[in-house]
């Protein structure tokens, strides 16, 4: 009944959200100019060194301390960065990068492939994803200054969008390689000495993160900017204020609400875009415990999903800027398919699958009751997708409880210890599924590590394509396989597919380049300037 | 004196051993791991560096063991380490207390002198205009929540009419020179500091009202006034010194809650002080700098209260004469 | 958060009090304000006690589009951002906020008085332990103790209400252990002592009743200290997540307040009004019954 009334007036609003966005689109060309202070956010982060801590928060100023081998660009490819050429054998297993001659750390060190070693091996062993990106790198070698050689044990198709300075920052050896733990190098926050387009001038962490140009940068004129000022606001709506007050030129992450977007808009000076994200393809969902009953069994979930419906999420509570969300892959991916059951919205037939699956109608109009804990890391998405269940779930008489976890670490124990029955979580993608993807569906990472595969899915037909695609290097076959993951993934309802995060980057029209490719704000802003 | 003081000074100490004692125990009861919660932030962690983690502060000791050394620690002036910040509490702390501090004091310097001469005039004349006006905004300074109040005055005087910068304590580039910098500061101070000064306008207001009130009415005002002494120094000289005593008494008692009014307006605000440093810590199961803060304000409120006591005796020199 | 110890300042010495509770009725009825109080009271009482049964919408049900403003619908006061009725949230919410503001302040004067009497009347070791324990409570941040203990037990209006009254009885310790100290050597507790009458029946049966006018007014004003707790809880987001409050509703459309100010608006205002109304009560309860004030 309001569904129909809300979907009348939401016909009224789309043509007016079109709009909007055609003329967003339109990017003025103008020469480059040199100089000026970018004024940005920050939520606080509790190190700048993106080798050991992956995320936005240390990601976004990270990449702009530290270089990374190749950029990625808006399509995928990999483009000269540090690395100023390199080249790959016949049978995917070497990868040869040439290192810009002459390029710096921030400290006047030269950057070797000693460095470039070290930083891999920082990685792998210490960053979330490491082992995900890097475990088939046997070795680097370094037979000169310049050249750092990968030795592969089996293909990694995605290995160069793991070059990127975000997922392979090239850190000093000379600094960080004096046998302390890394993950709590004090050089992580203090006296940060990067690679990168930008030096740390200022940290102070409740306050503000000041990068200034780095003068010495390996590509010649840049960067355009003489300053970064990374405010660190926590606040949203705080945020939101800033921006309206142009207070901030560029936020990536902006961490703004769906319903901010048209507001800043209004002010006819900013552009709100989800564009860039795709290397990121942060997904939301509803996590069941497959473990119990009565999630274990198929028609339980097949219910849930009748009952929730996640284009009305979308296109209502979160005013159609985000994507319904479909399956495990971010529809920003190349790997992206649509061709997957669909569950229509529709209670009764909830409710048949309810009675038939032994969960009828008991006392207190109840068949069952759950918890559904709602993590603190994402409340402004996760608070609204759980009371939204709560209510719609309420209806086919499933009583939900929900849990809001006082802290991040609470809600980590009982996920990763499986102690729990419901969550409302979400995930990155990250720029290749094996990844992001992979974890969440592999027999063998059934672990106590959060953001693994929690669940408790175990199916070996699903473990043989994720293997089979995880070193397919031709892109169509790898595709191919994607799209049956997909399928299965949602006929199994390994998980309920939420709306896609609306993460969006924020930017007024003083902002010229705002960084576009699919990592957006997580990739290096030395192109970025300020027109006059 | 001398000897009263030293006694409040053994209480005080007391005291903040038993702050320390408990607060350890109870955040140490609390489920929820801190190193979880780090291990969380870093985005997963290996059992192996949880051990780590836990060894490296401490965690893996038994709890007498925990609590004796973090006593030992407090004697020589160590908070200990912030899980989060992987930096001394003490430093924090002293990152964040100038910030509150300076709030803090504008807004109960500003409630104490404005409040008290409010609530003196409005007694000069019962049921005055002016008396009824004081009565009326001090019941609703108390009434209304006081992050509701600042959130309204954001609406108010930064969005609608931008006047005010909205939150923050300095504009993010910085505007160069030190005047430049310090009038940038106060101007981002003026909301923040009016918020948390509305409930305490209203209670110095209402407070110095109704011992205004009743020094007025004592015999000795009355024989003063008899005496043929001019209403102005009457009020002045003598009632206002009696007047001001239970007000400076509150301003010590009430000085805790004055922080957890600051915990409130600094949020609202996204003010760099103590009560948002320890809001997120308790997000962040951040113990060590949860504990630091809950003593560093119990030591504050004491150091309040006995500053307080003496400013009493040097107003009214009867109390030492007892 | 403030305490609510005025009335320790507020509250004359009194005498036996043997005025009947007419007399008290009758003062308090020529207070215009504070029966301007009492009606506001039973406003807001009825409001959310009978609206539920009047006004049959549930507040969690999402009824018409997210942020829609006041009038310009059927719902009278718009929706929330999950396109809940505002009005229903209010009418729902009050019954939460009262219950919890009402048993935190039970909680706060049964721990108050009977720390506040037990210190007053036996005076000497037992009451230099208990002011000990009482300054304890006050020189640590009521708000953010209270934090501390909602987040150890997690956020459930049992716990909040917990929470509240264990950070904010002190006043009302310190209250009852003053009247205590003054009342315990009064001729009819010394009459009661030499008949040979328990300690426990001089305390709770002959102390207490003449020590209960300035209680009463603390225990009425503390109902309003507690309801602006849970608010300041439920703002900084420790609410329980099942149950609608005002306080939660303040904190949950917090964010959305550029694209609704009514979300944030009412349930403040009705915040405010209940608040205001329980200290206009409370006030006229104080002068009512404090027979120095009655002179005049």
């Amino acid at each position: 009944m309001f569904h129909t009334r809300i979907m009348r007036k939401l016909s009224i609003i789309a043509p007016l959200a079109i709009t909007a966005l055609l003329s967003a689109t339109t990017i003025s060309a103008a020469e480059p100019k040199a100089g000026g202070t970018l004024n940005t956010t920050s939520t606080g982060y509790r190190t700048l060194n993106p080798a050991v801590q992956s995320g936005a928060a240390t990601g976004v100023p990270g990449s702009q301390i530290f270089a990374g081998l190749v950029l990625i660009d808006e399509d995928y490819k990999a483009t000269p960065y540090l690395a100023e050429s390199w080249t790959v054998s016949d049978d995917n297993l070497t990868y040869s990068f040439k290192l810009v001659e002459g390029a710096k750390f921030h400290d006047g060190q030269p950057i070797t492939s000693e460095d470039v070693a070290f930083s891999l091996e920082t990685v792998k062993a210490n960053h979330p994803f490491g082992k995900a990106m890097f475990s088939n790198v046997e070795a680097v070698e370094t037979p000169d200054a310049s050249t750092a050689v990968f030795r592969l044990s089996a293909p990694i198709p995605g290995l160069l969008l793991s070059m990127e300075p975000l997922l392979l920052p090239i850190i000093p050896k000379h600094v960080y390689g004096d046998g302390q733990e890394l993950k709590k190098h004090p050089r992580n926050m203090e006296n940060v000495i990067g690679s990168g387009p930008f030096k740390v001038a200022e940290n102070t962490p409740a306050e503000r993160l000041v990068l200034v140009k780095n003068e010495d940068f390996f590509i010649e004129g840049r960067p355009y900017l003489d300053k970064l000022v990374f405010s660190i606001v926590k606040d949203s709506l705080t945020r939101v204020l800033m921006m309206e007050k142009g207070e901030i030129d560029y936020v990536g992450f902006s961490g703004i609400r769906a319903t901010d977007a048209g507001r800043l808009e209004k002010t006819g000076r900013l552009t709100v875009t989800t564009e860039g994200y795709g290397a990121v393809g942060y997904i939301h969902y509803l996590e069941l415990n497959l473990r119990d009953k009565p999630f274990s069994d198929l028609k339980v979930r097949e219910a849930l999903a009748h009952a929730i419906d996640t284009s009305f999420i979308a296109k209502i509570l979160f005013g159609g800027r985000v994507n319904a969300g479909t399956g495990p892959l971010h529809t920003g991916s190349v790997f992206y398919s649509g061709d997957v059951p669909s569950f229509e919205a529709d209670l009764e037939k909830a409710a048949a699958l309810l009675d038939e699956a032994g969960y009828p109608v008991g006392a207190n109009d109840e068949r069952f009751s759950f918890t559904l804990d709602i993590p603190s890391w994402a409340k402004q998405a996760h608070g609204p997708m759980g009371e939204y269940i709560q209510s719609q779930l309420g209806k086919i008489g499933i009583k939900v409880e929900l849990r809001q976890a006082p802290d991040f670490g609470t809600w980590v124990k009982r996920i990763s210890s499986f102690d729990y029955q419901a969550t409302m979580n979400g995930s990155f993608n990250y720029p290749d599924p094996v990844i992001g993807v992979h974890r969440h569906f592999d027999c063998d990472n059934i672990r106590n590590v959060i953001w693994s595969n929690t669940q408790g899915y175990c199916d070996p037909a699903m473990d043989a394509l994720l293997d089979a695609a995880a070193v397919e290097t031709d892109l169509d076959k790898r595709k191919a396989t994607y799209a049956e993951i997909q399928r299965k993934a949602v006929e199994d309802l390994v998980f309920i597919y939420m709306p896609q995060d609306f993460t969006a980057t924020v930017y007024s029209d003083k902002v010229g380049n705002p960084p576009s490719s699919v990592f957006g704000p997580l990739a290096p802003w030395h192109d970025v300037y300020l027109k006059d | 004196m001398v000897k009263s003081l030293s006694k409040r000074i053994g209480n005080a100490v007391i005291l903040l051993l038993a702050v320390l004692v408990l607060n350890f125990t109870l955040i140490h009861i609390a489920p929820g791991d801190p190193v979880e919660v780090l291990a969380g932030e870093m985005g997963g962690a290996t059992p192996e560096l949880l051990a780590e983690l836990r060894a490296d502060f401490g965690l893996d000791q038994p709890f007498h063991v925990q609590l004796f050394t973090y006593l030992g620690n407090v004697l020589q002036g160590n908070l200990g380490y912030s899980f989060y910040y992987d930096k001394p509490v003490t430093e924090l702390i002293f990152d964040r207390i100038g910030a509150t501090l300076l709030l803090v004091i504008t807004a109960l310097l500003f409630a104490l002198f404005v409040g008290t001469a409010l609530g003196i005039a409005s007694a000069q004349k019962r049921n005055s205009l002016l008396s009824n006006v004081v009565t009326l905004l001090s019941l609703a300074g108390f009434s209304a929540p006081v992050f509701w109040i600042g959130i309204m005055l954001i609406l108010l005087l930064s969005v609608a009419l931008p006047i005010f910068p909205i939150a923050g304590m300095a504009t993010a580039d910085e505007p160069e020179g030190n005047f430049a910098y310090i009038l940038d500061v106060v101007w981002h101070l003026v909301l923040p500091a009016l918020t948390l000064a509305s409930i305490y306008l209203a209670f110095y207001s209402r407070l110095s009202r109704a011992s205004m009130l009743e020094v007025l009415e004592s015999d000795y005002i009355r024989t003063a006034r008899a005496k043929g002494l001019s209403r102005f120094l009457v009020v002045y000289k003598h009632a206002l010194r009696n007047a001001v005593l239970p007000v400076v008494t509150f301003a010590g008692l009430q000085f805790a809650q004055v922080i957890s009014g600051a915990v409130l307006v600094e949020t609202v605000f996204a003010w760099p002080g103590l009560g948002t440093l320890a809001f997120e810590s308790i997000l962040r199961r951040d113990s060590p700098t949860l504990l630091g803060i809950l003593f560093f304000s119990a030591v504050l409120v004491l150091v309040v209260n006995i500053v307080v006591d003496i400013a009493y005796r040097i107003i009214d020199p009867r109390i030492s004469a007892k | 958060m403030i305490d609510s110890s005025l009335d320790n300042f507020n509250t004359e010495p009194m005498e036996k009090p043997a005025s009947p509770a007419r007399q008290t009725w009758k003062m308090f009825s020529s207070n215009q304000s504070a029966v301007a109080g009492l009606i506001l009271l039973a406003i807001v009482l009825i409001f959310s006690l009978v609206g539920p049964l009047v006004y049959q919408v549930a507040p969690t049900e999402m009824v018409w589009m997210p942020l829609t403003p006041p009038l310009e619908s059927e719902y009278l006061l718009g929706t929330d951002y999950l396109g809940r009725d505002i009005l229903a949230g209010l009418i729902n919410g009050g019954r939460i906020t009262i219950a919890i503001g009402a048993s935190a302040a039970l909680l706060t004067i049964v721990i108050g008085v009977t720390i506040g009497a037990l210190a007053g009347y036996y005076g000497g070791w037992v009451d230099n332990l208990l002011m000990r324990v009482t300054e304890f409570f006050q020189v640590l941040p009521n708000l953010l103790l209270a934090m501390v203990v909602v987040m150890l037990f997690s956020a459930t209006l049992t716990n909040i209400a917990i929470a509240i009254g264990i950070v904010s009885w002190t006043s009302t310790a310190r209250l009852t252990r003053a009247e205590f100290l003054r009342l315990r050597s009064m001729d009819y507790v010394r009459a009661e002592r030499s008949i040979g009458a328990k300690n426990r029946r001089i305390i709770w049966a002959v102390i207490l009743p003449n020590a209960a006018p300035p209680l009463i007014v603390s225990a009425a004003l503390s109902i309003g200290t507690a309801i602006l707790f849970e608010a300041g809880l439920a703002f900084l987001g420790l609410s329980d997540p099942n149950n609608m409050s005002w306080g939660r509703m303040i904190g949950d459309n917090r964010p959305y307040i550029l694209d609704s100010w009514w979300g944030v608006t009412f349930p403040g205002i009705a915040i405010f009004l209940t608040v205001l109304a329980i200290s206009l009560v409370g006030d006229g309860l104080n002068d009512a019954l404090n027979p120095k004030l009655r002179k005049r």
